[in-house]
């Protein structure tokens, strides 16, 4: 079920925002740009989605991509531990400051809210 | 019925007095503010503007809902308790609010809060509400509430808060939109007219000039001017040649050293020891003061002056104005110092012997004496949690936790820890059941319990540190040492029930749970009965009895909605059996209600509790599961095992995970819907249908803008919406808002 907007003039300040969110029903339809590729790849779903976010962190990508494609990931069944290897495994690849960059924004998909924690007397449990 | 003593004072806008001046030109400009919906008079103490406001509302033809806030009313359950009361006698509201409030199920802003906000947009006719001394709120949950119902006020109302400084409420906005009249010290300054009227009114005949003067040297400020007067008065001069000097501050030490170096000794004594009190009656002064006759004493100061004023028509209870009340007290710190303590305990014993207990216990905590106030605060912590008034137990707890004193006292410590599994503050928790267990404590408890042994046990059960072999002998050690008659046995019975359940044994489980059923109905326990008859329901859902657990869930469902349990954090236990029982009848709506309103307590329900947390979580998942939401259920997975690596060993539910993740692993994630909406979203999801900024609510979650940002955008992605109203829209559609 397709948005009404789908097919009418949408004004362009919903399309940049949607665009902006990285919202996926929006790219699919308007942008016609099809994420479900999954079958094509060969790849199970789980892998599909950590192999994208290497590639969106390697590509510096907005933290909406990244963060959207870590939210996938985790509903295609992937643990924190894995996201965050991903991270560990591309780093020497990508650089260190991408890397770095990368690490409270991955986390924030994920409940752990860095910033918050290294503030919080109470240590590591984030809201 | 509210749930604890209305103070009928604090609703009655004050007495007038003779002797007052009118203000008419202020009269005549809040006259002109009626479009305005807000209207603040904000003014340094002894400015005149309750006077004021006593005036405006004996002449404006609209009804003046008054409240007076004193420091309780930082608690929201005890502000709008107040707030629904005062509205109730104006027009029926709903009954089911005041029913709400006195439930301890936390959330007042999502249920109660609303229903107040649209009694008040929708009566009949316009009043006028009038918070006084809104500086005393520092609440950030009630300044928001009070923000609330200025955006509810109705055509024609208004709203008038009076504050030593600026309130902390969004009046900018207000400004800048024009909905507000500021009335400051400026306007209320009296002028030569006013200050000669006010200084005749005292007896005192000045010539023009000399009034001219001293208008001039007070600034107008009607406190000092009175004090002028009465000071001139007790000297039983004419007023010529009163040197007054300057300013503020250094005025008031000038006079108020005049005007107390013309009393008698005695009555210098009378007035600067009972400034101790918060309220005055005659018997209370009689016992502070170990005399007799401080009744006539009180009504012939009320008679003199108006710096003592009645609470009530039938002038029991009085209070000294606020400026007048800290002078005195500085005056008695500075005379008596060694004497405060003991005015301050027999404060305290007095109330206590005349059922004034919560009085009781502020004296008690001013006057530093931790033993008389942990006694009382213990005799109350029952009724007043069951009253709803959750902050201000919280408030008497954290007194204990300042003072370093949690140790000494391992009853308050227990219970403090205890509030806070329910409240979802775990890591608090911890720290309070660890100087729990480090105390020692000699003697009973309030509830019959013999020994601290039976409440430790007892909190140990529930927090499930460490596993379940270990909680069964918590439980069985609490059974042994709670009295039959105590409330605490229901949910003894009831722990060692799940205790049964997480090892598998179903059919003891039962048992146990059927009796913790009985006894929670004995004792009257709604939160406990509802728990006991969810978790049977779950027992009955495994064995594919589903009539049972229909019957068991409808029960259950009974209880709560009769006793306004919906916001309370176990009740995700029933909701998620429920939402598992309407799916097996097919019936998807009331599946999806249920499932909504387990999704709005998820956030509260975290690992302090761990069975409820992670038992609703799978149960929770199962149903998300049969509905082919992988995504939904996945997240809730993860919860769960989060939660299992910080408790282990919770039995059959750390199977149940494992087969959940691969029933999980077969099936293809499709949509990412509401459904999949962390904890920390689902937090986030009332504060967006507030005017909060990003930032403001950042406040308020205690993260950064940016977290906040970046979860908003995650709801809105999974709720396919671009904007922020859209989202709640969308929130309210699904119900993980309240309409």
């Amino acid at each position: 079920m397709l948005p009404e907007w789908v097919g009418e003039m949408v004004e362009h300040e919903e399309r940049l925002r949607r665009l902006a969110m990285h919202d996926e029903s929006f790219i699919r339809s308007v942008l016609a740009m099809d994420l479900e590729d999954v079958e094509a790849s060969g790849l199970d779903a789980k892998t599909h989605a950590l192999v994208r976010l290497a590639a969106l962190l390697a590509a510096d990508a907005s933290p909406a991509s990244y963060q959207c494609t870590v939210t996938v990931a985790l509903s295609a069944g992937a643990t924190a531990d894995e996201v965050v290897g991903v991270l560990v495994a591309i780093a020497p690849c990508i650089g260190l400051v991408r890397a770095v960059a990368a690490a409270p924004r991955i986390a924030i998909p994920m409940g752990y809210d860095i910033d918050a924690a290294l503030e919080g007397l109470d240590g590591d449990r984030s809201p | 019925m509210p749930p604890f003593p209305i103070l009928e004072s604090k609703l009655t806008p004050p007495l007038t007095r003779r002797g007052t001046v009118p203000r008419a030109a202020l009269i005549r400009r809040l006259e002109a503010s009626a479009a305005t919906p807000v209207v603040t008079v904000c003014a340094p103490p002894g400015y005149g503007k309750t006077i004021l406001l006593t005036q405006w509302a004996q002449r404006d033809p609209r009804p003046f809902l008054w409240l007076s806030i004193d420091e309780h009313d930082n608690d929201p359950a005890v502000l709008l308790t107040y707030l629904a009361v005062a509205l109730d006698r104006r027009a029926r509201i709903d009954p089911g609010v005041v029913g709400a409030l006195a439930s301890p199920g936390a959330s007042l802003v999502q249920s109660v809060l609303p229903r107040l906000a649209t009694a008040l947009s929708t009566l009949a006719d316009p009043i006028v509400v009038v918070l006084d001394d809104v500086h005393l709120l520092r609440s950030r949950e009630c300044l928001d509430a009070v923000a609330t119902l200025v955006d509810h006020l109705p055509e024609g109302s208004q709203m008038v808060l009076t504050s030593r400084g600026e309130p902390s409420l969004p009046l900018a906005r207000l400004r800048a939109e024009g909905r507000l009249t500021e009335i400051g010290p400026a306007h209320l300054a009296m002028g030569a007219g006013e200050a000669d009227a006010l200084l005749r009114a005292t007896g005192l005949n000045l010539p023009a000039a000399e009034i001219a003067e001293i208008a001039g040297r007070t600034e107008g400020w009607p406190m000092a001017l009175y004090l002028v007067a009465l000071s001139a008065r007790a000297h039983r001069s004419d007023g010529a040649g009163i040197a007054v000097i300057g300013a503020n501050r250094l005025l008031v030490d000038y006079l108020q050293s005049v005007v107390l170096s013309g009393l008698s000794p005695a009555e210098v004594r009378f007035l600067t020891r009972t400034a101790v009190l918060d309220r005055l009656s005659g018997p209370l002064c009689d016992a502070l003061l170990r005399t007799s006759g401080s009744a006539e004493v009180l009504e012939a100061l009320e008679r003199s002056n108006l710096l003592l004023t009645p609470l009530d028509r039938h002038r029991e209870w009085y209070r000294y104005h606020q400026l007048f009340r800290e002078l005195l007290r500085a005056a008695l710190e500075r005379r008596e110092p060694e004497r405060v303590g003991r005015l301050l305990l027999r404060a305290a014993e007095w109330c206590e012997r005349n059922d004034l207990p919560e009085d009781a216990v502020e004296y008690a905590m001013e006057a530093g004496d931790a033993g008389h106030a942990a006694r009382l605060v213990l005799r109350l912590a029952f009724p007043v949690y069951h009253s709803g008034r959750l902050a201000t137990l919280e408030r008497w707890f954290g007194w204990f936790s300042e003072h370093d004193l949690l140790e000494r006292y391992p009853p308050i410590a227990v219970l403090g820890a205890w509030v806070q599994a329910f409240t979802g503050r775990p890591a608090e928790v911890e720290r309070w059941a660890d100087a729990a267990e480090r105390g020692s404590f000699e003697g009973c408890l309030p509830d019959g319990t013999p020994s601290i042994d039976g409440w430790l046990a007892l909190l140990r059960a529930v927090l499930c540190r460490r596993g379940v072999q270990q909680m069964r002998t918590d439980a069985r050690a609490a059974l042994a040492l709670v009295p039959a008659a105590s409330v605490l046995r229901a949910p003894a019975l009831m722990l060692l029930g799940i205790s049964h359940l997480l090892a598998g044994e179903t059919a003891t489980a039962d048992r146990v749970l059927a009796e913790a059923v009985d006894a929670a109905k004995d004792a009257g326990s709604p939160d406990t009965l509802v728990v006991a008859l969810a978790e049977r329901a779950i027992l009955a859902m495994g064995l594919d009895a589903w009539a049972d657990a229909e019957a068991l869930v409808e029960q259950a469902r009974t209880v709560l909605r009769d006793t306004h349990m919906h916001d309370y954090v176990t009740s995700i236990v029933l909701y998620a059996a429920a939402a598992r029982v309407a799916l097996q009848r097919g019936d998807l709506p009331a599946a999806q209600a249920d499932l909504a309103l387990a999704q709005r307590l998820r956030p509260q329900a975290d690992y302090a509790l761990p069975v409820y947390a992670v038992q609703s979580r799978l149960e929770l998942a199962r149903t998300y599961a049969a509905l082919a939401d992988v995504a939904g259920a996945r997240t809730l997975l993860r919860e769960v095992d989060d939660m299992l690596r910080r408790r282990p060993g919770l039995g059959v539910l750390t199977e149940q995970a494992e087969q959940m993740r691969l029933r999980l692993d077969s099936m293809r994630a499709d949509v990412i819907g509401a459904s999949a909406l962390t904890a920390a979203e689902l937090r986030l999801l009332p504060l967006l249908s507030t005017h909060h900024t990003f930032r403001e609510i950042g406040e308020r979650l205690s993260v950064s803008p940016h977290t906040v940002k970046s979860h908003a955008m995650s709801i809105y992605r999974k709720f396919g919406v671009s904007s922020r109203s859209e989202a709640i829209q969308r929130a309210r559609h699904l119900g993980l808002l309240a309409a």
